[in-house]
């Protein structure tokens, strides 16, 4: 996992010690996110890159206009149920146009949960990357409903895929974002995708218009 | 809805339930949970359950055997909750025992708290003495009596009077000083937008006492009488009795001749004063 100190990040991103431990005490950067290691000046916090950065900059772009408890819960978004009716997936920007004839194949009801939707953004970013063909996203999709379905928190959850080989079946794993990986050798990952900020992205803007 | 008053000295028991007014005067059980509007307790009250009031008066002893929740609480005598307690408005002048977590709005304790697990409030006011096994969180904490923390201690503003001891203390403006010592180099005026934060400027005298912390963290930090394995921070003053391990600073640094700093980091600049 890319790490990086919080000291880079704090000159990285031009926060304060002070904003960082207030957004943690709000619950807008995940406790799990502060990694600890021996240093030699004793300990050193490091936080995983992509997540940090992607989340600092998502709270800096909506802290005008949201309060930090609204945020957190934008963050942190609950299992509310009916997030989003099928017929307004189009207006979702993040799910691939190519996506919606396979989930409106799949999904035989009239509103979709907040996760479905998390799993439809995860699943277009997938595709974009080229790591799945088209052909093989039904497949993807079924798989990714299922794990991530229950998940308690996914803004701290990551999905990764992989295979034994060329044209052998996908997998899918989903595990907590800093919680290291081992895979044997005889495995090829093909991915991960860290559905935290897709979540938080989804939530924050389609949320608002659902108040 | 039911009130109740019990002046037995020994032997008054009370259902589970909920009620109007309970007053205790003697010695009381009750046999369960029950909530009330108002709870007054000048003697003996010992709950089988879980209690939660509107307003609570502790000036004998409680002990209740589940969760505490209450609107306001002064306690003047000695309460133990065992489990977690919830008490958005807390004055504690006499004793308070959680064996679980503590939430609050506010809490004012001039005499003694201890918490097994996490404490969270808006505001912490100590004149007395809070000792919490994990960690402290909240907007604004004053300690001018004694805080220790097995945990971490993060807020937007840490002042300390008195003494601290925790694993960490992180936040915006992080003061440690010895009020009443009789500065020599010392007297520091820090301004900070519209806020200023005078130090030293105390004549009378104290026994000094050292406080000792693992990690100080924060964007402004000013320490005196303080051993600390690693301080950093934005702009930082080390005033005297202080001994550091390491400390990082990129903003502006000052350091008492007579502080004890083993290693210094960071972009920092020497202030002029």
């Amino acid at each position: 996992m890319d790490l990086i100190s919080k000291k880079e990040l704090l000159a990285v991103t031009g926060i304060s010690y002070g904003q960082l431990y207030r957004w943690k005490r709000q619950g807008l950067i995940p406790e799990e996110w502060f990694i600890k290691r021996s240093a030699y000046t004793g300990q050193e916090t490091f936080f995983p890159r992509e997540q940090i950065l992607s989340r600092i900059r998502t709270i800096q772009g909506a802290k005008d206009d949201y309060s930090l408890e609204e945020l957190s819960r934008l963050l942190r978004p609950q299992a509310a149920p009916g997030f989003c009716p099928v017929e307004r997936l189009p207006e979702v920007r993040e799910i691939s146009p190519a996506l919606l004839p396979l989930i409106a194949r799949l999904c035989h009801k009239e509103t979709c949960e907040f996760y479905e939707v998390v799993v439809f953004a995860a699943v277009s970013q997938i595709l974009a990357a080229g790591a799945v063909p088209l052909e093989r996203a039904s497949d993807l999709l079924s798989m990714a409903l299922g794990a991530v379905e229950g998940f308690a928190d996914l803004s701290d959850a990551t999905l990764t895929l992989f295979r034994e080989g060329e044209d052998q079946p996908l997998h899918l794993l989903l595990s907590k974002t800093a919680a290291p990986l081992a895979l044997d050798r005889g495995l090829e990952t093909l991915g991960s995708w860290d559905l935290g900020p897709i979540a938080g992205t989804i939530n924050l803007k389609y949320q608002k218009g659902r108040n | 809805m039911r009130s109740i008053k019990i002046n037995a000295v020994a032997g008054g028991i009370f259902d589970p339930g909920e009620y109007g007014n309970v007053e205790i005067n003697g010695i009381a059980r009750c046999t369960g949970s029950f909530s009330a509007e108002d709870l007054e307790i000048n003697g003996v009250l010992k709950a089988q359950g879980a209690v939660r009031c509107d307003e609570g008066e502790i000036n004998g002893s409680m002990e209740c055997a589940g969760r505490l929740d209450a609107g306001e609480m002064e306690i003047c005598g000695a309460v133990l909750a065992a489990g977690d307690a919830g008490i958005e408005t807390l004055e504690v002048d006499g004793a308070l025992t959680v064996t679980g977590k503590l939430e609050c709005s506010s809490v004012t304790c001039d005499g003694a708290i201890k918490v097994s697990e996490d404490m969270t409030a808006a505001t912490i006011e100590v004149d007395g003495a809070l000792n919490v096994k994990g960690g402290v969180f909240a907007d604004t904490i004053e300690v001018d009596g004694v805080l220790n923390a097995g945990g971490q201690v993060s807020a937007d503003k840490v002042h300390v009077e008195g003494v601290i001891a925790a694993a960490e203390v992180v936040g915006d403006e992080v003061v440690i000083w010895q009020q009443g010592r009789a500065f020599t180099g010392l007297g520091i005026t820090i301004t900070k937008g519209d806020k200023k934060i005078s130090v030293g400027s105390d004549s009378g005298r104290r026994e000094q006492r050292t406080s000792t912390i693992g990690l100080i963290e924060a964007t402004t930090i000013v320490l005196e009488m303080v051993n600390v394995q690693t301080v950093n921070g934005t702009d930082v003053t080390i005033g005297p009795g202080c001994v550091i391990e390491n400390l990082d600073c990129n903003g502006v640094l000052r350091i008492d001749p007579s502080a004890q700093v083993h290693n210094i980091t960071g972009d920092y600049t020497i202030a002029a004063d």
